[in-house]
């Protein structure tokens, strides 16, 4: 029985990914050619820091890159490191998995008489990355994103642009050693070392896939979905339990609308809405990814933060559907 | 002055593997992978062909990319060494070891499949109707029993339920094997053969009838001839 179930999850995670992979690359390869092309600093840095403007901008940038999570990761690292507004990224990172031409085409394609839903999921996932990109405006970049990007976001700050602690800490203006894979003096200029330093992110990033997908496989195995689907009638705890399968799942953003056709008739309105923002944000295959740009206790703040918010949208949803 | 001693074993290792050129390598297992899934139709059993072009694509590109940065490579002070191990472990377990994972245990885990937007088998004389195309008209309809008596031959794969019962099923897939979810009618097996194992594929030709179930009058398909056939290349429906 435990060879069975072992094997079984082996089988869903070859399917995760070799499905996640192209996304991976794709979001890498325009990671390296932004690094590659777009020079860094002046251009980014005139990128709105309104904390309206800026997750607009980043969710407009994102409605032209049709990758789910998987490449939204790399590219939004690539922003930050290249001292982008920390709003513009953070719209670019949370609404992009949902505004994007092929997830709001899968939506409609698979929930044509449900009209409404293909305005609540772009509307409340646009809500979700303006008041998750707010709530992290609010902290300093030293709390909240990971040391290794931080130290690369320091060489495109002004000096004045940092809080005392990031000048004190000497990252920012600093004399720090420049990383050895992205020597400044090269920077955008050598397309050798984009694609050295591209092979090498998109090694790190995969490793972190894998660890994503070997854990989502697992518990795609073992828990019964018939279980979490068992309270769909249940306001809130449908709503719950939708939100913990978009989580376990991990199934592509561009595709999510397909999987949820598969149980929307046995769950509330707003557990649906619920699954179809929360996932493409949050999941487990990109738990890991997410470590490449937030520190430990940032990644538990957008978690739970983007929980809460899918949580009051699916419930106002029941609110006024039911 | 101190003198420098000499380097200690891990440095060596690692400076080995540095001269390696681990990442580039790890990507190239990862494209060879990725193409070797795809040739030896490999993906036909993990997702839906709409995703196969994907795949294929990011394999050359990716074949592309390693082979480049494998010439232009040069000695770098820090290579991510871990995370290339563990994709060139991966990359060579995914050739080593095919999915053989059982599509029963699978479908146990996920809830009946919904068959809106696929094509209906209304039109069709009974015994020419798939597996979906009943399940489809035995939902889609308040009076199963007119179905009671017609010819049935269809073909799936043998799913054990919770509860011990042997149904005949097919997966539905919309992306990957991550959103399978099945589709299943309830067999009454000859009496004069043992019911076929779980996950065999078989041809199952029979009538349809309904039966007193735990869960009420049921449609059941009463099997007269059990055949084995073999696993479809890809075994599930889109």
């Amino acid at each position: 029985m435990v060879l069975d179930h072992l094997s079984t999850s082996w089988s869903v995670f070859q399917a995760l990914f070799l499905e996640a992979m192209p996304f991976l690359l794709i979001g890498v390869a325009l990671a390296a050619m932004a690094r590659h092309w777009l020079p860094a600093g002046p251009v980014l840095q005139c990128l709105p820091d309104h904390p309206l403007l800026g997750p607009l901008t980043g969710a407009a940038m994102g409605f032209a890159l049709p990758a789910c999570e998987c490449g939204n990761v790399p590219v939004t690292r690539q922003l930050l490191a290249s001292g982008s507004p920390l709003p513009t990224a953070m719209g670019f990172l949370f609404a992009a998995p949902v505004l994007n031409p092929i997830v709001l085409a899968s939506t409609w394609a698979a929930f044509p008489d449900q009209p409404w839903l293909l305005w609540a999921r772009p509307a409340a996932g646009l809500a979700m990355a303006l008041l998750v990109a707010t709530l992290l405006r609010l902290q300093q970049d030293a709390a909240i994103l990971a040391p290794s990007l931080l130290r690369e976001r320091g060489f495109h700050q002004p000096a004045g642009a940092g809080s005392l602690l990031e000048r004190s800490a000497g990252l920012i203006g600093s004399a720090h050693p420049v990383p050895t894979s992205l020597p400044s003096a090269g920077r955008g200029k050598s397309w050798r070392l984009s694609v050295l330093h591209g092979a090498d992110e998109l090694v790190k990033l995969s490793s972190l896939l894998i660890l994503g997908c070997a854990v989502a496989a697992l518990l795609q195995t073992t828990l019964p979905r018939n279980w979490l689907l068992a309270v769909g009638q249940a306001p809130t705890l449908s709503v719950l339990a939708l939100m913990l399968l978009a989580v376990v799942i991990s199934v592509c953003s561009s595709v999510d609308a397909f999987l949820a056709l598969g149980f929307a008739s046995q769950v509330t309105p707003g557990a649906l809405l619920a699954f179809l923002i929360l996932g493409p944000v949050i999941d487990l295959k990109s738990l890991g990814l997410y470590g490449t740009v937030f520190c430990r206790s940032a990644m538990v703040f957008v978690g739970l933060s983007c929980g809460v918010l899918a949580l009051l949208a699916g419930q106002w949803t029941n609110f006024l559907m039911l | 002055m101190n003198q420098p001693g000499p380097p200690s074993p891990w440095s060596r290792i690692r400076s080995a593997v540095a001269r390696w050129r681990l990442p580039p390598l790890a990507l190239l297992c990862c494209g060879v992978t990725l193409v070797q899934c795809w040739s030896s139709g490999r993906l036909q059993l993990l997702m839906a062909p709409a995703f196969h072009g994907l795949v294929i694509g990011a394999g050359l590109a990716l074949l592309v990319w390693s082979v480049t940065a494998l010439v232009v490579d040069q000695p770098r002070r820090s290579i991510p060494w871990r995370a290339a191990v563990l994709v060139v472990c991966t990359s060579l377990l995914i050739v080593l070891a095919p999915p053989r994972g059982s599509l029963s245990t699978l479908a146990r885990h996920r809830p009946p499949a919904r068959l809106d937007g696929l094509a209906a088998g209304f039109a069709l004389p009974p015994e020419q109707r798939d597996l979906v195309d009943w399940v489809r008209l035995l939902r889609g309809t308040p009076q199963p029993r007119l179905f009671r008596g017609e010819p049935i031959q269809v073909e799936g794969f043998v799913l054990v339920t919770a509860t011990g019962e042997r149904h005949l099923a097919q997966l539905l897939v919309r992306c990957c094997l991550a959103d399978a979810t099945p589709v299943q009618l309830a067999v009454q097996w000859p009496d004069d053969a043992p019911p076929p194992q779980q996950d065999q594929w078989v041809r199952v030709e029979g009538e349809m009838e309904l039966l007193n179930t735990s869960d009420g009058m049921q449609p059941v398909v009463i099997a007269h001839g059990v055949t084995a056939i073999p696993k479809p290349r890809q075994p599930f429906r889109t």
